[in-house]
């Protein structure tokens, strides 16, 4: 009864900021209008001809087709980043040995630009699915262990007593004391990384791969057809907002209940 | 039983605590009281084995024990009931958590509960564990009197029906008289035992608890222990 009322009252505050977030898209999408009348459809094609565009693209299920080829590229870099990011973030956070020998590791992987990994995983995966997961894997995992690391640092000592005095077995203070606690530092930096991974993928289709949105990318650029350029590009968006939107953001209302009481 | 013996113990300059040795037999509830800041926490955190002491050994027959802390530290992402069993039998978690009165709250979250109902979930918790013995650190510190007394009587005869001892920690006297079948007194600086009293008014009334209260503070050693903790804290 509670959670229904506070619910009631949080109500018109989410609609008000929906209705901000849709002024902000419209206000874009007028400046994109009048671009198109000042530029021409050449080099700017219209909102309409883009979504028109991408409406073709659906219609023959291309775009269903390589936005599938996509994600599974993005999402398998993006789970393996996280677990392997998570596990050794918690390792670095509690123990010096271990942040000792990940942290300039870390810093090295963040401080290569991504292009370059691309490049990299072309000469060493020839274009298999290999190629993307490993450019994702490492342009997130540094900012999934980097959360990890911060969050594992900060877990309540009082805590860490209490699950001492009752003996917590390593599994339970993983599970209910680690990872909980951890969540909080990890949703930003999923949500984050899965951007990463997302655009990240598309740019290594875009180089050495046949087929995904990257590639279709490519080869309407290579056809000069600005129109079905935008509509990729406005399918790259629209996935990653239903990505973000759809799963990861509710699934931390969902995980983080807790707090709202 | 319980035994530290010689527990000696420091933090950078000088010694905390100065070789106490403190015995607590099965089934009885001994009491430790002693001004603040006189090391009453530390002693608990060696008997409870989270801290080893520089010097001394401490014995325990019990095999295992359950500590109730100054704070509740719940884990705010769990439900009340959950905080209780910690993974454990939730049948008996759910029998104690509505001996205590707290039936309509099972499923909240400690966030949700004021700071008297998570001490109480915290007690609960301790008493889910199948130990014979509790260790207590001061875990009525922070209620009104209303509410301490209540939880005073209902851990006296929770302890009593279940046959478990106790070591229970604090700095105020009547508590001490209320709760305690045997209260030792901590003198400070650093810390070892002054003093110990056979108690004989525990669970008795305010007005017992009182009494007992004043005759303990007519003992030298409790008087020294007491007032001159209060003069160098306030000089």
């Amino acid at each position: 009864m509670h959670a229904g009322l506070s619910g009631l009252a949080r109500l018109p505050r989410s609609l008000l900021g929906s209705a901000g977030g849709l002024a902000g898209l419209c206000a874009l999408l007028a400046l994109w209008e009048l671009a198109s009348a000042r530029y021409g459809d050449l080099l700017l094609p219209s909102p309409r001809a883009a979504f028109g565009a991408l409406q073709g693209l659906w219609q023959s299920g291309a775009a269903a087709e390589a936005a599938l080829a996509t994600a599974r590229r993005a999402l398998v870099g993006f789970a393996l980043a996280a677990l392997t990011g998570v596990t050794l973030g918690l390792l670095a956070g509690r123990l010096r040995l271990a942040a000792r020998l990940c942290d300039p590791l870390a810093t090295v992987l963040l401080g290569v630009p991504p292009i370059a990994w691309v490049v990299l995983a072309i000469l060493w995966f020839q274009g298999g699915l290999l190629t993307p997961v490993f450019t994702v894997v490492a342009t997130t995992l540094p900012v999934t262990f980097a959360a990890a690391q911060s969050g594992a640092r900060t877990v309540d000592p009082r805590l860490e007593e209490m699950a001492d005095a009752f003996r917590f077995n390593a599994w339970r203070r993983l599970t209910w004391l680690y990872l909980p606690h951890l969540l909080s530092y990890l949703f930003p930096a999923f949500i984050t990384t899965l951007g990463v991974a997302w655009k990240v993928t598309v740019m290594t289709e875009l180089l050495a791969l046949g087929d995904g949105i990257g590639a279709e990318l490519a080869s309407a650029r290579a056809s000069l057809d600005t129109r079905e350029t935008l509509a990729w590009v406005c399918l790259v968006v629209t996935v990653l907002l239903a990505l973000e939107h759809g799963l990861l953001r509710p699934l931390q209302r969902r995980v983080e209940q807790w707090r709202e009481t | 039983m319980l035994r530290l013996d010689g527990i000696r113990h420091g933090f950078g300059a000088g010694d905390v605590l100065g070789g106490v040795d403190v015995t607590v037999h099965p089934g009885e509830i001994v009491c430790l009281i002693g001004a603040s800041g006189c090391g009453k926490s530390t002693l608990l955190r060696v008997a409870a084995g989270l801290l080893r002491p520089d010097a001394g050994t401490v014995t325990n027959r019990f095999g295992s024990h359950a500590p109730v802390f100054q704070e509740p530290r719940l884990l705010p992402w769990r439900r009340v009931l959950d905080n209780v069993h910690l993974g454990g039998d939730a049948g008996t978690a759910r029998r104690l958590l509505v001996d205590l009165g707290l039936e309509d709250y099972l499923d909240a979250y400690p966030a949700q509960l004021s700071g008297g109902m998570q001490q109480r979930v915290a007690i609960a918790r301790a008493f889910a564990r199948d130990t014979p013995l509790l260790l207590l650190d001061e875990p009525f510190g922070a209620l009104d009197p209303t509410r301490r007394g209540s939880l005073q009587r209902e851990l006296r005869h929770r302890c009593i029906e279940q046959n478990r001892a106790a070591l229970f920690v604090t700095h105020d006297l009547p508590e001490a008289v209320r709760l305690g079948d045997r209260i030792a007194v901590l003198g400070s600086s650093p810390a070892r035992i002054v003093d110990e009293v056979h108690c004989t008014a525990a669970g008795g009334d305010d007005a017992a608890a009182f009494t007992g209260a004043a005759d303990l503070l007519r003992r030298p050693a409790v008087h020294a222990a007491f007032t001159l903790a209060n003069e160098e804290a306030s000089p």
